[in-house]
């Protein structure tokens, strides 16, 4: 977890990857309410031009929350979040895809911290701009 | 296509929607985040998206045609199990862009009063989305 005191400019934070697959998926539509059959359906995302089923954008950036969540004390840290949704994360059946998080410090002001994170799967940048503004104490 | 007369206005959104923390666990689960009292920050865009299909569709938007393009949340207060929340739209922006429309979107969500007055002036969270409608 970060602490006030040991935080620098540039600094590297802690990777961490998640995994995606059909059931999270389907756990993830179920939690919020996006039930968009591309999201499940893989004869509906291949016959709207879809190279098989994808995961929300929300979803990936809920995954940046939880990152940011655990880099610092919590979701109750987070002032700030913000992303562009550049490329869907692809998840065929029966497969474990993988999200690997990383980030970096921009700013420091007093306890409040402003970081950049990237999303990468299948080594493609799935978050665009990710950026966070974080209270660390 | 969105009416041109819109930009710039904000539609007061009516539905209160309650916070479970039912719903908070099951959010946390899907994405294996450990389970607490406040809600994962993206938490808010599962009652934004309803407010927004509902205040969008009905200024015109091709809602079966939309894909999110960006979005940014401004946590002033995060969301927690109980909260009777409202959620107001404002359509910012409209853009033509090959062919697609572009939809800068902003929701600002507040504590739910009996009526219009006793309803809270102050916003949780204030949330921007880009949506793009795409042409065809």
């Amino acid at each position: 977890m970060l602490k006030k005191d040991d935080l620098q400019v540039g600094q590297l934070l802690a990777p961490a990857s998640f995994i995606v697959n059909r059931k999270i998926l389907k756990s993830y539509a179920d939690a919020s309410g996006d039930q968009n059959p591309i999201h499940q359906d893989e004869e509906f995302a291949k016959s709207v031009g879809l190279p098989n089923v994808i995961a929300h954008g929300m979803l990936t950036m809920a995954f940046g929350g939880r990152y940011l969540s655990e880099l610092a004390d919590g979701p109750g840290s987070i002032k700030e979040f913000s992303s562009r949704f550049t490329k869907p994360v692809v998840v065929a059946e029966g497969e474990d895809v993988e999200i690997i998080f990383t980030g970096k410090i921009s700013e420091i002001d007093g306890n409040q911290i402003k970081v950049d994170i990237e999303a990468r799967s299948s080594g493609e940048k799935v978050l665009g701009m990710a950026k966070a503004l974080l209270v660390i104490n | 296509m969105i009416k041109p007369e819109v930009i710039g206005r904000t539609l007061r959104g009516e539905q209160v929607f309650t916070i479970t923390k039912d719903s908070i666990a099951a959010f946390s689960n899907a994405i294996g985040q450990l389970n607490s009292e406040v809600a994962p920050p993206t938490y808010a865009f599962t009652i934004i998206i309803t407010a927004f299909e509902s205040s969008l569709k009905s200024s015109g938007m091709n809602w079966d045609r939309m894909v999110h393009g960006d979005q940014k949340f401004e946590i002033i207060q995060p969301l927690q199990g109980g909260d009777r929340l409202r959620v107001d739209t404002t359509i910012e922006n409209l853009r033509l862009v090959a062919g697609n429309e572009l939809v800068s979107v902003r929701a600002d969500i507040y504590r739910a009063g009996d009526n219009e007055e006793s309803s809270s002036q102050e916003v949780l969270i204030r949330a921007w989305s880009t949506l793009v409608v795409r042409g065809g």
